[in-house]
């Protein structure tokens, strides 16, 4: 009785071949059986002694060894304390190319924009401050100014620009994450609850044998 | 007598050290180290008090690396061999000090500490560390909980929301697996926190997190009780702070504990002070010297030379030490108890390997203040945090303030001139990976595509440590730090290229899996990003 009554509300749907396929396809997909690793290598009939396993470890950290990309136009803020972001940034081969025939030295600049956020329905428009930097190296931390660390809170974005056109226009090269802010509200108290941990053995448990 | 909570927790994690690939390596000791020292004299701790009846609280948190390491079969082995060298060492620093009675009888405690050391691992637990935490676990006394994946430094990771929800997730998961149960509390990373991130936790199921002191005490709004009360994250997620006072006490290297000049000098140990050959059976030769175990001297003090350490003056000392934090709990719940609306909760979270490791007589001293702080008479309530907010119906409401435990409070100890190339690099592999599997949705994979994914998410995540970034500013392993990176990287640009290319070499792979072998049940398809 229970499969019939099971059964029956299921056959009044019905389903083309093409339908069946995709759901079949769909669970195949969805719901396969989670591969164990444990598993597939104690199956495994590859057996590596520990001279070939140096061997492939050495190879694939010589010929993938991590390297920058510049096929994609970056910039990237992040955190490091209520004074200071730190700022990453590539540019494309091509727009490394336009810039040396514009200006000798790559000279940009990374423009720092904050939002504050909207104080009684009224947008705040956001300001902005200029920070020199080069086309490399391509990394740098940026002290922010006073006026904004002063305030509670901040939404901040960049761009890498230059103004070195024959024109004199601004050319962006790329645009930035976003980054919450949050100032540094009572930094003096920071000091004293850090004197003891900065020359504690916190951590360097690990790292000081 | 006035009552406030203590909540003493302990964060044990090591990076994952593991080379199938060497018959010995040296990294690998700083397990070893730290089971000798740290995890069996802990578990020594836990029976004694089970054994005496006494009503403590702890929590123990483990990462998932170390829960990984503590069940690997071939560490087992390796520790195992490691301790028989250790011990033949202590019998030959026994004859080698027959002439100074003061030195050999040293000698002979170290050979004790190590032939115990052997038996409770090999008869006691089996080898089954993790084991031993769960039985504790069960009474309640212990609340085991964990941390992100590969202890990965949450506030840089952010560029990528998968990649920190993976490191939770895979965090919780690794613990699951091993304990059977979804921990309530969760460890950030470095106490790391940045606004936004109690929300991944509570999707994760996280009932509760610590933080810095200045990450509650700046939080928005201002919290009413300070630092002595959890606050609601405004989804449920509770953050607890660390407690300024009771963290000097121990870690202050100026006025902590450890530094007395009773205690074991850590920096003092024959592996450095010896000749080559009397080092011999512990220290490969020619190899570079490292700490054997075998120390001394006490820190004696001042500019004077070291003197002999005493065991039974440096045992007496951890029971004044422990009577004197005891002691300054109860004033500290006295004051607050005037000041606040509520009785204040006093949260002390240490690094697990400062007890036994860094400092040796350390366990002892937790001994005596669990037993000290649960005497009825005590005024002072042992709670973990799980069960405090059983017994706490409401919270204030706030989001606690960017902040992390590190040296000025916030990231610059994970990204400064040292370090900071690595995060272009991590965030490049963060995005192919997200990516890829952006791209392979929809499509059914073999086996062997599936392995090398899932080997391509292990090698990230291992790349990801925040060991690796704090080393390089600490200065001290330099090169291991750098080429772990480098390597985990290597191995995942390998993979990701064999998937796009669709060719994969199931020796090299198997390799992959070989020498990086944590996390064996993970599944790629949870790296997937979640709409927005």
């Amino acid at each position: 009785m229970m499969m019939a009554s099971l059964a029956k509300p299921a056959l009044q749907i019905r389903f083309s071949p093409q339908e069946l396929q995709t759901i079949s396809h769909q669970i195949r997909q969805d719901f396969a059986p989670c591969l164990n690793l444990a598993g597939v290598l104690s199956r495994s009939t590859i057996k590596l002694s520990p001279q070939a396993l140096r061997d492939i470890s050495a190879e694939i950290s010589r010929e993938f060894a991590p390297k920058h990309s510049m096929a994609e136009a970056k910039l990237v803020l992040l955190p490091v304390d209520p004074q200071h972001i730190h700022a990453y940034w590539t540019l494309t081969t091509p727009q490394m190319t336009t810039l040396s025939k514009a200006t000798n030295n790559k000279a940009l600049t990374l423009r720092i924009y904050s939002e504050t956020p909207t104080i009684h329905a009224t947008p705040q428009p956001a300001t902005w401050f200029d920070v020199a930097i080069h086309a490399e190296p391509t990394q740098q931390t940026v002290r922010l100014p006073d006026t904004l660390t002063n305030t509670p809170s901040a939404r901040l974005y960049a761009t890498v620009i230059n103004q070195a056109n024959a024109d004199n226009n601004i050319t962006l090269h790329v645009q930035s994450n976003t980054l919450d802010y949050v100032g540094d509200r009572h930094a003096t108290d920071l000091c004293e609850e850090f004197k003891s941990s900065s020359s504690s053995p916190h951590y360097s448990g690990k790292t000081g044998l | 007598m006035t009552q406030g909570f203590l909540s003493i927790i302990l964060h044990a994690h090591l990076p994952f050290v593991r080379h199938p690939e060497h018959e010995r390596f040296f990294e690998e000791n700083w397990l070893f180290e730290a089971i000798t020292e740290c995890y069996l004299p802990l578990l020594g701790v836990l029976e004694r008090l089970q054994r005496d009846n006494v009503n403590y609280r702890l929590t123990l948190s483990l990462s998932p690396t170390l829960i990984s390491m503590l069940c690997d079969p071939l560490l087992q082995e390796r520790y195992f061999q490691h301790l028989q060298r250790l011990l033949k060492l202590a019998e030959r620093e026994i004859i080698r000090t027959r002439k100074q009675p003061e030195f050999q009888v040293l000698a002979r405690l170290y050979r004790r500490f190590f032939a115990q050391s052997l038996d409770t691992y090999q008869t006691r637990y089996q080898g089954d560390l993790l084991g031993a935490f769960k039985k504790h676990h069960t009474t309640g006394q212990l609340e085991l909980i964990t941390t992100a994946a590969t202890h990965g430094f949450l506030p840089l990771l952010n560029v990528s929301e998968t990649a920190v929800r993976n490191q939770i997730n895979v965090g919780l998961a690794t613990f699951a697996t091993h304990f059977g149960v979804m921990p309530t509390g969760f460890w950030l990373p470095e106490c790391g926190y940045y606004p936004g991130l109690e929300r991944l936790l509570g999707d994760a199921g996280v009932q509760y997190f610590f933080v810095a002191a200045h990450g509650l005490r700046h939080a928005n709004p201002q919290p009413t009780n300070g630092v002595y009360a959890p606050l609601d994250c405004g989804n449920g997620v509770a953050a607890f702070a660390r407690d300024p006072e009771s963290a000097e006490q121990v870690w202050s290297a100026a006025v902590g504990y450890p530094g007395d000049v009773d205690y074991r000098e850590y920096y003092s140990d024959i592996g450095f002070e010896l000749d080559e050959d009397s080092l011999a059976p512990y220290l490969p030769v020619g190899k570079i010297r490292q700490n054997t175990g075998i120390k001394y001297h006490r820190v004696t003090g001042g500019q004077q030379a070291k003197a002999v350490y005493q065991p039974r003056a440096a045992l007496a000392k951890t029971r004044q030490h422990a009577e004197d934090f005891i002691f300054k709990r109860q004033q500290q719940i006295g004051r607050l108890c005037s000041q606040l609306q509520q009785a204040p909760i006093i949260v002390a979270p240490y690094d697990a390997e400062l007890f036994g490791h860094w400092w040796f007589e350390g366990p002892y001293w937790l001994e005596s203040v669990l037993r000290l702080a649960s005497a009825v008479d005590s005024g002072i309530h042992l709670s973990n945090c799980g069960d405090y907010l059983k017994q706490t119906h409401a919270l204030q409401i706030a989001t606690p303030a960017a902040s992390t435990w590190g040296n000025q409070g916030y990231s610059s100890h994970w990204i400064n001139e040292t370090n900071h190339w690595i995060y272009p690099l991590l965030h490049k592999a963060e995005e192919e990976l997200e990516k890829l599997i952006v791209d392979l949705q929809g499509l059914t994979l073999n086996a062997l595509q599936t392995r090398a994914i899932n080997q391509a998410v292990r090698s990230l995540l291992l790349a990801q440590a925040s060991d690796w970034p704090f080393i390089l500013k600490s200065g001290t392993t330099l090169d291991y730090a750098e080429k772990s990176i480098t390597d985990h990287l290597a191995r995942f640009n390998y993979c990701h290229d064999c998937i796009r290319k669709n060719k994969i070499n199931e020796r090299y792979l198997t390799a992959l899996e070989l020498m990086d072998n944590i996390f064996p049940d993970l599944d790629f398809r949870n790296y997937f990003p979640l709409k927005k």
